[in-house]
């Protein structure tokens, strides 16, 4: 466990005597792309918003590139490399798409950085709105916002990509880009490889999931059940009920705001 | 950086129409242009903080009074006036990051409250300071009397120079983050900016701005009284910004000086009953323009344009 990229040990968050999360042990390795599904309110978007720093945790360890983060600040873990994509697409509503990735590009470094602009051009042009660059962000479509959102925690160069729900409410097509983005940015060889070691994803879309992740944890109650390769856990009781519940319900969810966190 | 030439034709325009002006006008007026021009420098130091970066100022006074009292001051020991200048800015400026620092702290309406109240007990405070500030007597700066054009020109150079300032400022990366910071704070601190480092920064400029006024005002007026710390000069900047078009350079002068003629006008028509009249304009126009002056003129700008591309 020493060795991983990044693991946390213990964690647990507690909302006013509601536990969110209860000691969940987790690790993700140099190249890996993990999955996490679950129920409404399971504790999905607190486990990603713990890692991220957006907000403390109640106890529990949280450790990256074999440092101790727990105390970092949001910001501080951004510059150290891990990025976290909101699951309501947040670019700045005023600012043209090119500032927006602007914004990003600078963090960590305030002084102009030669290359980037040509840099900033083909994150655009690897998301696919490139020939959107001067258009204020709350002009865009959904599914847009939520690929410049994307394209945003990616020019802040990060190692470790934190992603909620990146496809929810997302028209067909932008949904394509951002699996298949998701898919490429771990690999090295790819045209979409940004230095990206590692991402870590919640998903409500199973074929998203399955299709992603190379292994998938499953919480329910703030608790890890299970964590394995998308094969195997399809095979678990727990999560085979789910699924077949699940089934019938493809809507957005609303559940993890339920505990009081946006 | 890329300006606009249309933005680039009405500075010039207007830089030509103003240094042309004390020709056509009289005494007064030159004085009311001069002191125009300053709010106007005062204003957009509000802009600054809430324009552009989010943050409801009250408490601009306090670096309006702040620097017109170092100016007051090294006045009377330094001689000439560019050094008693940069001092009331830079005084300001250092001002301006203490009381940053200690404000970015809250947020929303604590915000507005914790300036206002700092506005008022700088107040309180230069009222019973009498030793030092001359309470509301003031101080008498023995500024001599070099002529009203030479002060109006030397205030239009100074606004010339501060708007330039500003757009550059505006236009560059610390800029972007003020306007990422005023439309999502969470964003920009998850992109990795330290929010209240950069709060504190605008903060500092805004009271290096405002610093400067205060010096330029107790200059062409010859005086400074503890009436500079006042709130209500605080509420005339958030008035002539929103007014005029907050989060653009140009607005906050549009603001000052629309409101300055406009009282000066109706007092002169109505008499006492003027302020009522400038409330309910006040109140129309931020109805029937929310996003001020700036905002309509630009919306009457674009319709043009289509109109010319249309035919």
């Amino acid at each position: 466990m020493g060795d991983s990229l990044l693991s946390v040990k213990g964690l647990s968050k507690e909302y006013d005597g509601f536990e969110a999360l209860r000691k969940v042990d987790f690790s993700l390795e140099s190249g890996e792309t993990k999955g996490v599904m679950g129920p409404n309110g399971a504790g999905k978007s607190t486990f990603l918003k713990l890692i991220s720093g957006e907000i403390d945790v109640t106890s529990g360890l949280i450790k990256f590139d074999g440092r101790k983060i727990t105390n970092y600040s949001v910001e501080r873990r951004c510059r150290q490399g891990i990025a976290y994509v909101p699951q309501k697409p947040s670019p700045f509503p005023t600012l043209t798409v090119k500032d927006n990735l602007r914004g990003g590009a600078r963090a960590g470094s305030y002084l102009p950085v030669p290359g980037r602009e040509v840099k900033l051009d083909s994150t655009l042009d690897l998301v696919g709105l490139s020939d959107r660059s001067e258009v204020v962000a709350s002009e865009l479509p959904y599914g847009e916002k939520r690929l410049l959102d994307l394209a945003m925690s990616l020019v802040t160069r990060p190692r470790v990509l934190l992603a909620d729900e990146p496809t929810a409410g997302v028209d067909n097509r932008s949904a394509g880009r951002i699996t298949d983005l998701m898919i490429e940015l771990t690999k090295s060889d790819t045209p979409a490889a940004r230095g990206v070691e590692g991402l870590i994803f919640v998903e409500h879309d199973r074929n998203v999931l399955f299709e992603v992740a190379d292994e998938v944890g499953f919480l329910k109650a703030g608790k890890l059940l299970v964590e394995g390769s998308p094969e195997k856990i399809k095979e678990r009781k727990c999560v085979k009920e789910y699924l077949s519940e699940h089934g019938a319900f493809l809507g957005y969810s609303r559940g993890d705001q339920r505990a009081g966190i946006d | 950086m890329r300006i606009r030439v249309e933005y680039a034709v009405v500075f010039l325009l207007s830089a030509f129409i103003l240094a042309a002006t004390p020709v056509f006008l009289g005494k007064f007026h030159l004085i009311l242009l001069t002191e125009t021009l300053i709010w106007g420098i005062f204003a957009l130091s509000f802009d600054l903080v809430y324009g552009y970066t989010g943050m409801l100022s009250f408490g601009q006074s306090v670096f309006f009074g702040t620097g017109a009292y170092v100016f007051v001051y090294s006045f009377e020991g330094i001689a000439g006036l560019v050094i008693p200048l940069v001092l009331a800015a830079l005084v300001s400026a250092v001002l301006g990051s203490f009381v940053g620092w200690a404000v970015v702290r809250v947020s929303g309406a604590r915000f507005f409250l914790v300036t206002l109240v700092l506005a008022i007990l700088f107040h309180l405070l230069a009222i019973e300071g009498r030793w030092l500030t001359g309470g509301d007597d003031g101080l008498i700066v023995p500024v001599g009397f070099p002529g009203l054009e030479y002060n109006y020109y030397l205030v239009l150079g100074i606004s010339a120079l501060t708007v330039m300032g500003t757009v550059i400022l505006v236009k560059s990366p610390l800029g972007l983050v003020f306007k990422m910071i005023r439309d999502s704070e969470r964003r920009t601190r998850l992109l990795g900016y330290s929010v209240k480092k950069y709060k504190i920064i605008a903060f500092s400029l805004s009271g290096l701005l405002a610093g400067l006024a205060g010096g330029l005002y107790s200059y062409i007026s010859g005086f400074a009284s503890a009436g500079f710390f006042h709130w209500s000069r605080s509420a005339d900047v958030v008035i002539w910004t929103i007014l005029g078009g907050a989060g653009t350079v140009a607005g906050p002068f549009i603001g000052a000086a629309l409101l300055t003629f406009v009282r000066d006008s109706l007092s002169a028509i109505t008499g006492k009953i003027y302020p009522v009249l400038v409330g309910g304009l006040i109140v129309f126009s931020v109805l029937v323009f929310p996003r001020g002056v700036i905002g309509m003129l630009g919306e009457v700008y674009e319709k043009i344009k289509e109109g010319w591309h249309g035919r």
